[in-house]
């Protein structure tokens, strides 16, 4: 991994130059064009990314005027990045909706009206597999998982717990997410 | 190994170190050159991103012998800067795991109430609550933790990760604690219940040792009532927010106790109708036309009574 992050990148926008005193909201106006091109790179060129970009602003603009941020660049990059993660969660949240609906008003309403139950059927699978898949993961690979992802704790706090250095921590995650995309890519 | 897998693993490498809150403007602009050389790139990214949001529903279940006690997890993690140094590592959990001193920061809560509408509000750690027709409560975002205090009504969470700071919500001496989670209050007319979406929650009911319930569980206590478990469907548990409010074999009373609460207006059931059950959507609407549609479920008629309705057993003729 410190292989991909040595080679530092010069073609970015407005350089790298330290800007920790510049406040967020400052410093997304200054970096507005590079962040919309960084959803593009992620969604595509012809992504349409202003509402997304204003709802950066929006997040931005509701943080305590005093609040501190270290490397404002890079945590508007990874709010951003929160951002375009949660369209996942909206369509899987209209899916489960309707997953909802259709199992509470089991027979009610024509055959013909309610789409096929395969495709609840191969999501139910999907998520067995990748639980069982988690329960498989050996128990060092395991514990550092779900203490990064169910409970939060960040590499260097999970590193900490485990004693083990934060690039370790980096290989069991990588190890688990390795397995993981495995057991549903059938 | 094939070029697609490499792609993929690629991609899966560059997920995990961007997981790492450190990483630096420098690494987001490599992972954007990255992006850019190929558009497979993208495409690999998004399926990485989409197994692991959709790893949210995959939490292990916890057995009852190795429940991880919250508090004692919190202690080993660093600790308010207002504790002083030094302080006995015993007397901090107890500052920790009982009712908090008076708070850091001194920050005031924000008061927040709903009549006719559900209201969202979006928190500035980016946590996001769902507000119930006809519920209030009170935020206070603190520097060492966030507590919502849930007067009544109820309420969807959706908590943003924030490990240096517990997010506790609290109805009628009841507390709530989370880590990072997604999980539905109510705290109504004596009936207190949670339900897990997502994550993972310790509950401390009235009079009775805590209990921690993860994704499909739930817990209910009435005044004065011992607690009972219960399983929650996820999805139905926050349909509301839709608009949508979806029952599965639920006592009828607790359809009317549910209408009566968001309509804001009364909503009994008779003695004859008391021992129905009721299994359907029903979409929010006005008044008139839900109770219509309860009336087409089930063999009911909907009698006026002052400021409401009482649903009473259709006679057979």
């Amino acid at each position: 991994m410190a292989a991909l992050l040595t080679a530092v990148s010069s073609k970015g926008a407005g350089g790298l130059a330290a800007d920790d005193t510049q406040s967020l909201a400052d410093c997304f106006l200054v970096q507005r064009e590079a962040l919309a091109r960084f959803c593009r790179a992620r969604l595509g060129a012809d992504a349409e990314v202003d509402d997304l970009l204003q709802d950066l602003w929006v997040k931005v603009d509701q943080l305590p005027p005093d609040a501190e941020v270290r490397e404002p660049r890079a945590y508007l990059y990874r709010l951003a990045s929160n951002l375009m993660a949660d369209r996942w969660r909206s369509s899987r949240r209209a899916a489960a909706r309707d997953a909802a609906w259709r199992d509470a008003a089991q027979g009610a309403g024509d055959a013909d009206d309610r789409p096929s139950p395969e495709v609840e059927v191969i999501a139910r699978q999907r998520m067995a597999r990748l639980r069982a898949e988690v329960e498989r993961l050996p128990d060092k690979t395991r514990t550092i998982f779900i203490r990064h992802k169910f409970d939060g704790l960040s590499y260097a706090e999970v590193a900490s717990e485990a004693g083990l250095s934060k690039s370790a921590v980096e290989k069991h995650m990588m190890a688990a997410l390795r397995r993981l995309a495995r057991a549903v890519d059938r | 190994m094939t070029r697609d897998d490499d792609t993929l693993i690629q991609a899966e490498r560059w997920f995990v170190a961007l997981r790492d809150e450190t990483a630096d403007a420098g690494a987001w602009l490599t992972f954007q050159d990255w992006l850019e050389a190929d558009p497979r790139h993208a495409a690999a990214y998004d399926s990485v991103e989409a197994l692991w949001v959709s790893l949210d529903e995959a939490r292990p279940e916890i057995e009852t012998a190795s429940i991880i006690d919250l508090a004692t997890v919190r202690a080993r993690r660093r600790l308010p800067a207002w504790i002083a140094p030094g302080m006995a590592a015993a007397a901090a959990l107890a500052i920790m795991v009982g009712v908090w001193a008076q708070g850091a920061g001194g920050a005031r809560p924000v008061m927040y109430a709903t009549q006719d509408q559900t209201r969202t509000l979006r928190l500035d750690d980016g946590s996001v609550i769902d507000l119930d027709r006809h519920s209030a409560l009170s935020v206070t975002l603190e520097r060492g933790r966030r507590t919502v205090v849930l007067t009544d009504g109820e309420a969807a969470f959706d908590v943003a990760h924030d490990a240096s700071r517990p997010f506790v919500v609290e109805a009628d001496g009841r507390r709530v604690e989370v880590l990072g989670t997604a999980f539905d209050v109510v705290n109504h007319a004596g009936r207190f219940s949670v339900g897990v979406s997502r994550g993972r929650v310790s509950v401390s009911p009235q009079g009775a040792p805590p209990v921690v319930l993860t994704p499909g569980q739930g817990l209910r206590q009435d005044d004065g009532q011992a607690v009972q478990r219960t399983i929650v469907d996820a999805e139905a548990l926050t349909a509301w927010r839709d608009g949508v409010m979806v029952y599965r074999d639920a006592p009828i009373a607790e359809v009317a106790a549910d209408l009566s609460r968001r309509l804001g207006r009364s909503v009994t059931v008779a003695p004859s109708a008391t021992s129905l059950r009721f299994t359907g959507v029903l979409q929010w609407d006005d008044e008139g036309t839900m109770v219509r549609r309860l009336e087409d479920f089930l063999p009911i008629t909907a009698k006026d009574a002052p400021d409401g309705v009482i649903l009473t057993a259709r006679e057979v003729g």
